[in-house]
């Protein structure tokens, strides 16, 4: 068993008038039961041209039901250049430069895929699995 | 000053080189370098067993807005067996997954039509209890925390 810690904090002195600042910590575990993960698809890089139009990074037929994670983040620095993502054909948002998201995933049906969709040439994304099987 | 969302991802034994990850993003409005100032606040909210198998609306979408947002969401249960599953899209009913006991997710948020609410239901009849965010550039009234 191994184990990994995701950690949150979402800070702001000015977003309300009252300083805001949460943080969340979990442990990596299995659908249901306290045992670490131990599988991972490893930190990657992707390089998409905007051809790429929906390009699947996470095939829902490669994976069971299970507490899978996903970490996506762009690596760009043109606030213009946004990744648009996808659960099968609902847009889930648009991560733009610099943004990160982590969630989980459960590629309960083999059409669940994760497909991403690259508003300009050439960007960079940084992805991450953590798998639950 | 700015809003800022940190995480953190970090291992000791993944892998053979283990693992430590560190990002932090400035929230900012659709393609600009201008900050989000716009939020529901952090909100709590026990997800009742009526919900079990029938996800009920936890943030509402507007048609086409289209903006940047940001969604947090917490199951603060810490029975290892309860979780919630988050879907977003009242028409598709699009499954993102399961968020269980002390589990979290931050991720981008588009509401790219009226349907694209994201909801939520329960694992179990006895309750779980999340807490939840939007940090947004929506227009006044289109975005609303489901009470």
């Amino acid at each position: 068993m191994a184990t990994t810690i995701a950690s949150i904090d979402i800070n702001s002195t000015d977003l309300v008038s009252d300083k805001l600042s949460i943080s969340s910590v979990t442990t990596l575990t299995g659908a249901g039961n306290s045992t670490g993960l131990i599988q991972t698809g490893g930190l990657g890089r992707k390089k998409l041209a905007s051809g790429h139009a929906e390009y699947t990074l996470f095939d829902g037929d490669a994976y069971g039901d299970g507490a899978h994670k996903i970490y996506l983040k762009n690596t760009s620095s043109a606030a213009a250049e946004h990744f648009t993502i996808k659960i099968n054909a609902e847009q889930m948002g648009k991560l733009y430069a610099g943004d990160w998201a982590f969630f989980p995933w459960e590629a309960n049906a083999d059409t669940n895929d994760i497909k991403i969709d690259p508003s300009h040439d050439d960007m960079v994304l940084e992805y991450m699995i953590f798998i639950d099987e | 000053m700015a809003t800022t969302a940190t995480i953190s991802l970090a291992s000791a034994d993944i892998s053979g080189d283990g693992l430590a990850i560190t990002n932090a993003a400035t929230l900012m409005k659709a393609g600009t370098t201008s900050e989000m100032v716009q939020t529901t606040g952090l909100a709590k909210k026990t997800i009742t067993g009526n919900t079990v198998g029938t996800p009920v609306p936890l943030v509402l979408s507007a048609a086409s807005n289209g903006g940047a947002a940001k969604v947090y969401i917490a199951n603060k249960s810490e029975d290892p067996t309860e979780y919630i599953n988050v879907t977003i899209g009242t028409s598709s009913g699009q499954e993102i997954g399961r968020l269980y006991a002390g589990d979290w997710l931050f991720m981008p948020w588009t509401q790219t039509d009226a349907n694209a609410d994201i909801l939520v239901d329960a694992s179990v009849t006895t309750g779980i209890t999340l807490e939840y965010m939007v940090i947004h550039e929506v227009a006044a009234n289109n975005v609303g925390i489901n009470l």
